[in-house]
């Protein structure tokens, strides 16, 4: 396996509040991994910083091999990302948007890709319609269809299920292993369904004001969190624990709140 | 600079006109809504006999015209980024490999052509409404459009550097940026009216010499090229300075984490 993103000693300080705070991790080509953490730990700054939308303070990203503050657009080209809290413009249709986004990536044969993407999302039949006229879950679907026009070999997905009702949410997560085990690529996940992350990743970044408290298997963190006596990943329980410490825990890898 | 994302990005912005009844109105309705009220202003000040300098009237219809295409090239510069931070896109097209550069001419290139559209349709109204022909100012017409061109795109990625900056907060300085210069533009009256210490401001305007010298080309039949020279080097001045303020307005964005933030 080749390493897909390598973070080291990143930072961001907004004023006098650091967002992140001198973390490192890496992903793996075809792993998922999950970026968990409370509101406010840093999670999307991460990604955002991982996308180039945000000027890291200090650190340094690289993605495939090219380091994100010179090659830019060598990453952008290779990655795509989709998030529940961005949407694409309401008044064209599925098909114009996907066109658009097919152009800017310049993906090949881009009339086909767009038909196969469709057709499996089961959207085919909304190809027409203003993206603005669809249900949220549809929503989700193009916004997916999207991020895999290019056939991102890193993907980033920022709570990608978040308005997807159960049925729906559990046959993304299934799309998003196929894809995985399909394509090979790198996932680097955000939700707040801690099933869901357990269910999808293969491995956790847990984050907490700003710097990675814990990091492992979903098995692993929960007991680098709760303590190693449990033997049942439990997500949500850690996340639980976290957010109710609050300023109180520290955030060193390993250590572990009072229970 | 890669062709192929610029025209991803006229294919957008195309794309959202055809569905856009707001962006038909920016189009057509608003600058037939112009012409009309000054072509009939017109039409009635030449029935009660006012010509005042033996200029005749057909000029207060050529001001409107010009006027209405250097606000039009504001506007829809500064507009076309707003639609896509009210849609929530603007990440979308940032995270993609799309060069701010890119970006840029391709906004700039569709405000050119729907700035066009609306010369064309004003034209032919006015040609058929009151029988002003504004291909009577012959090869003058071309340089003048030029620097209209130019010195409203410049204005629109100013208003559109301060959307990035201070966000849809400062969104009202989209479509009305160009009337905060109209009165030193000499639209509608001569510069030698301002008072004489707003007069220099007046000559600092791009605009300015196209309407002063549009009223010398019906008055005398003379174009004047070194006034026009100055006119454009302070039009591309102006939009050479914007894109610098947009590039630099956009960086400071990605520093402080505001462009995520844009809504």
């Amino acid at each position: 396996m080749s390493t897909a993103i390598r973070v080291e000693h990143l930072s961001k300080r907004f004023g006098a509040h650091d967002a992140v705070c001198d973390i490192s991790f890496h992903v793996e080509q075809g792993e998922i991994v999950g970026l968990l953490g409370p509101n406010g730990a840093g999670k999307t700054t991460t990604i955002q910083m991982l996308l180039g939308l945000i000027e890291p303070t200090a650190g340094r990203i690289e993605v495939l091999g090219y380091d994100l503050a010179r090659q830019r657009t060598a990453v952008l080209q290779q990655v795509n990302f989709s998030s529940a809290y961005v949407s694409l413009p309401p008044r064209l249709t599925v098909w114009e948007n996907l066109d658009v986004f097919a152009r800017l990536y310049g993906v090949p044969r881009h009339r086909e890709r767009i038909a196969e993407l469709l057709a499996e999302f089961e959207i085919a039949h909304l190809r027409d319609r203003p993206v603005g006229t669809l249900s949220s879950g549809q929503m989700a679907r193009v916004s997916l269809c999207k991020a895999l026009l290019n056939r991102p070999r890193v993907l980033f997905l920022d709570e990608p299920t978040a308005s997807l009702d159960p049925d729906a949410a559990l046959r993304a997560r299934e799309r998003f292993k196929a894809i995985r085990a399909r394509d090979g690529l790198a996932i680097l996940y955000t939700s707040h369904n801690m099933a869901e992350i357990e269910a999808v990743c293969d491995r956790v970044i847990f984050i907490h004001r700003g710097r990675i408290l814990a990091e492992g298997s979903p098995l692993e963190v929960t007991r680098q969190i709760l303590g190693a006596a449990v033997d049942e990943p439990d997500l949500e329980e850690v996340f639980i624990q976290v957010a109710r410490a609050g300023e109180a825990i520290p955030t060193t890898a390993g250590a572990r709140p009072e229970r | 600079m890669s062709w192929r994302r610029v025209y991803a990005i006229i294919l957008r912005y195309s794309y959202g006109i055809r569905h856009d009844a707001a962006r038909l109105f920016d189009l057509f309705f608003w600058p037939i809504v112009d012409l009309l009220v000054w072509g009939f202003l017109t039409v009635y000040l030449n029935d009660i006999g006012f010509n005042p300098g033996g200029l005749g009237l057909s000029w207060l219809i050529g001001g409107i015209i010009f006027w209405t295409l250097l606000y039009r090239s504001s506007q829809d510069v500064a507009v076309q980024l707003l639609e896509d931070i009210w849609a929530r896109n603007f990440l979308n097209l940032f995270a993609s490999p799309l060069r701010l550069s890119e970006f840029i001419t391709g906004m700039v290139l569709v405000a050119g052509v729907k700035v066009l559209i609306t010369l064309v349709t004003l034209a032919v109204l006015a040609l058929w409404l009151y029988h002003y022909q504004l291909l009577a100012l012959g090869l003058a017409l071309v340089p003048y459009l030029a620097v209209l061109l130019v010195f409203g795109w410049g204005m629109g990625l100013v208003v559109s550097a301060l959307i990035i900056r201070f966000g849809s907060r400062v969104q009202v300085f989209a479509w009305g940026a160009a009337f905060l210069i109209q009165p030193i533009s000499a639209v509608f009256y001569p510069v030698a009216v301002l008072p004489p210490l707003v007069q220099p401001l007046a000559w600092l305007n791009p605009a300015t010499y196209v309407f002063e010298g549009m009223r010398q080309v019906v008055l005398h039949g003379v174009f004047r090229w070194d006034q026009w020279l100055l006119a454009q080097a302070l039009a591309l001045g102006v939009l050479a300075l914007s894109i610098w303020l947009f590039a630099w307005l956009f960086n400071d964005a990605r520093v402080r984490g505001m462009l995520t933030r844009l809504d």
